[in-house]
């Protein structure tokens, strides 16, 4: 039997390579390559603590055919909350701005309580100590959207680039999105929302989903060393929000994980193994990543 | 764009160097600069970008074009998060050669942009439309540098990075000198110290010198979108201070001046032309910045 290519022009929007500070699966090119070799269309890579502008510019030079996409994440080194960061990088070239992820004070929360993400935190921290980052005025969970926060949406909307919301608490998160409704802005992604789902109830979600959020869905948290999430929990959120409102993504790059696009087709198959149809899974991987990131819709769409 | 091979360039350093992609229109992408190098014969070239660092840039020249040395680093200004130790101990973990202390977003450039440098253009563009808070490595009273900048001084000596002192001004660079030495870090360059004649005193410059640090002398500020400075400026900072102390770079890559390659080239034969003898050329291209940066 003859199984139709799954990864197909497919996109995925969250991927780690070389050079980093920690160990890589390999780097933008030869991730790129093998994607490229899997029938995948494009791949958004990201690091932590600085742009991938660079990396994807020079990626997409030296390997033709495929296309890899920059972005930034608004940690400390990057600037932290800087409307004036987020339009360089945006006047730079990048596709996604990443909201605080290592810096922010709910990912620290996390990993004081055990969340694997503690690996990545300490990893970034350099055992250096910093002030972290928060959303709301008055910290994590009270008070109004901070101004630069609306400065950087801003910025990620003149530029027509996606937002992804980094890892805080339900209510930055719902805060966030709410002003990303209020301007109109439709490109907005809730990051591994399938990461944090003791605080990311399915009310929670539904309220996102409500607000016009994309959820971010991300095989980093099924992986052994990480979450170890049962693949059901996933097919629930597909069931309640609905593939349309769904992008999946590896989140992988680590050293000892599958390589990404490994870890894509893997993820996709099992979820079809748990009853998601084969035409949701393109959905989440090929149509939805292709509206979002502005690009042309491909033919044999849903292939 | 073919360069010709010319003596001085054989072995030749250039170490400063603006390439793609950039917000500011540059001269070509960084693969295309490091090739047109290679093929002028240049041995390493160093990258420097404003508001991000060059490290990942260097890292694909070398692994994936070869034959030329790139080496990157990070420039202090506010997108990195200024005077960051973080930053810092991020960029030198990720191969950092070169960090700068901050360009456009120091006080001293935003002051001289405003009295009319040339160095509005880039303060104005790399502003993207957002008032800037100006960065200085001293605290309110100037009396003494911040913690994180002694901090940041000892974590570059560690590493062996060299640190060049970016746009700060004569006292802070002064200061920085000052504990640089005591440290013992060896590897301080004074950023194109022809740009700034008009407070970098030649007293200053002397004492600088003293406390360890090269001065570099950079080609752009001759060009005629800049400071239209006559060569006969560097020749006479070469003869008063010695080539031993001098690195020559070009500073281009910007859109509309020739390509950084051939403004070293020319550099040389100005500085020729000035009566630097062709050894002190060559001291300033090719031995002393290669070993600073560690080349045989």
């Amino acid at each position: 039997m003859v199984m139709e290519n799954v990864l197909r022009n497919a996109i995925d929007m969250h991927i780690h390579c070389a050079p980093d500070t920690g160990p890589r699966y390999g780097d933008s090119v030869e991730i790129a390559r093998i994607a490229r070799d899997a029938g995948m269309r494009a791949i958004v890579v990201k690091d932590h603590l600085t742009q991938t502008v660079h990396k994807a510019s020079i990626t997409n030079e030296l390997v033709p055919g495929f296309t890899c996409f920059g972005a930034a994440a608004m940690n400390l080194p990057n600037g932290g909350l800087s409307p004036r960061a987020a339009a360089f990088f945006t006047a730079l070239g990048a596709k996604v701005i990443w909201l605080p992820t290592m810096d922010s004070e709910f990912t620290w929360l996390k990993a004081g309580h055990g969340h694997y993400d503690a690996i990545y935190a300490t990893r970034n921290a350099y055992g250096i100590d910093y002030p972290k980052l928060t959303l709301l005025t008055e910290g994590m969970y009270k008070g109004r959207l901070r101004e630069e926060v609306k400065q950087i949406v801003g910025e990620v909307a003149k530029a027509e680039a996606v937002l992804c919301s980094g890892h805080h608490t339900p209510e930055e998160t719902i805060a966030l999105m709410e002003y990303v409704k209020s301007i109109g802005f439709r490109r907005a992604l809730v990051t591994h929302a399938n990461a944090f789902l003791e605080e990311f109830t399915p009310a929670v979600l539904d309220r996102l989903v409500d607000l016009g959020a994309i959820l971010e869905i991300s095989n980093g948290v099924l992986v052994p060393l990480h979450g170890r999430q049962d693949p059901r929990e996933v097919v629930k959120i597909i069931r309640q929000v609905g593939a349309d409102r769904i992008v999946l993504v590896s989140d992988a790059g680590q050293l000892e994980n599958p390589s990404p696009p490994e870890a894509l087709r893997s993820f996709c198959h099992i979820l079809i193994k748990e009853g998601i149809t084969f035409e949701e899974i393109k959905k989440m991987i090929v149509q939805n990543p292709t509206r979002l990131l502005n690009l042309e819709p491909v033919k044999e769409e849903g292939k | 764009m073919i360069v010709r091979q010319d003596p001085f360039l054989q072995g030749a350093i250039d170490f400063h160097i603006h390439s793609g992609p950039d917000t500011h229109p540059r001269y070509a992408g960084c693969l295309e600069l490091a090739r047109q190098a290679r093929e002028a014969g240049l041995r390493a070239i160093v990258l420097k970008d404003q508001m991000t660092q060059s490290i990942h840039k260097a890292y694909f020249i070398n692994k994936y074009l070869g034959g030329i040395q790139a080496f990157g680093g990070i420039t202090l200004n506010r997108l990195v998060g200024g005077y960051d130790i973080r930053t810092v101990e991020f960029a030198c973990r990720s191969g950092a050669k070169v960090i700068w202390l901050a360009t456009h977003d120091s006080g001293y450039t935003i002051e001289a942009a405003k009295k009319g440098h040339y160095d509005a253009i880039y303060v104005k563009a790399f502003s993207f439309g957002y008032p800037v808070e100006p960065l200085s490595v001293f605290n309110r009273e100037r009396t003494e540098l911040l913690p994180e900048v002694k901090k940041i001084i000892e974590i570059i000596a560690g590493y062996g990075v060299i640190l060049q002192t970016g746009h700060i001004d004569p006292e802070e660079a002064l200061a920085v000198a000052g504990y640089c030495q005591k440290v013992g870090h060896k590897k301080l360059v004074i950023t194109h110290v022809n740009s700034f004649l008009e407070e970098y005193r030649d007293e200053i410059i002397a004492e600088l010198i003293q406390k360890g640090a090269f001065i570099e002398l950079s080609y752009s500020d001759m060009v005629p979108r800049h400071a239209r400075q006559d060569p006969k400026v560097c020749a006479r900072l070469v003869d008063r201070f010695g080539s031993a102390h001098c690195i020559m770079e070009s500073d281009l890559g910007t859109w509309e001046n020739i390509s950084p390659t051939e403004g070293l080239r020319c550099f040389c034969h100005y500085l020729v032309h000035c009566g630097v003898a062709p050894d002190a050329i060559n001291l300033m291209v090719k031995e002393n910045p290669a070993r600073l940066l560690d080349l045989n």
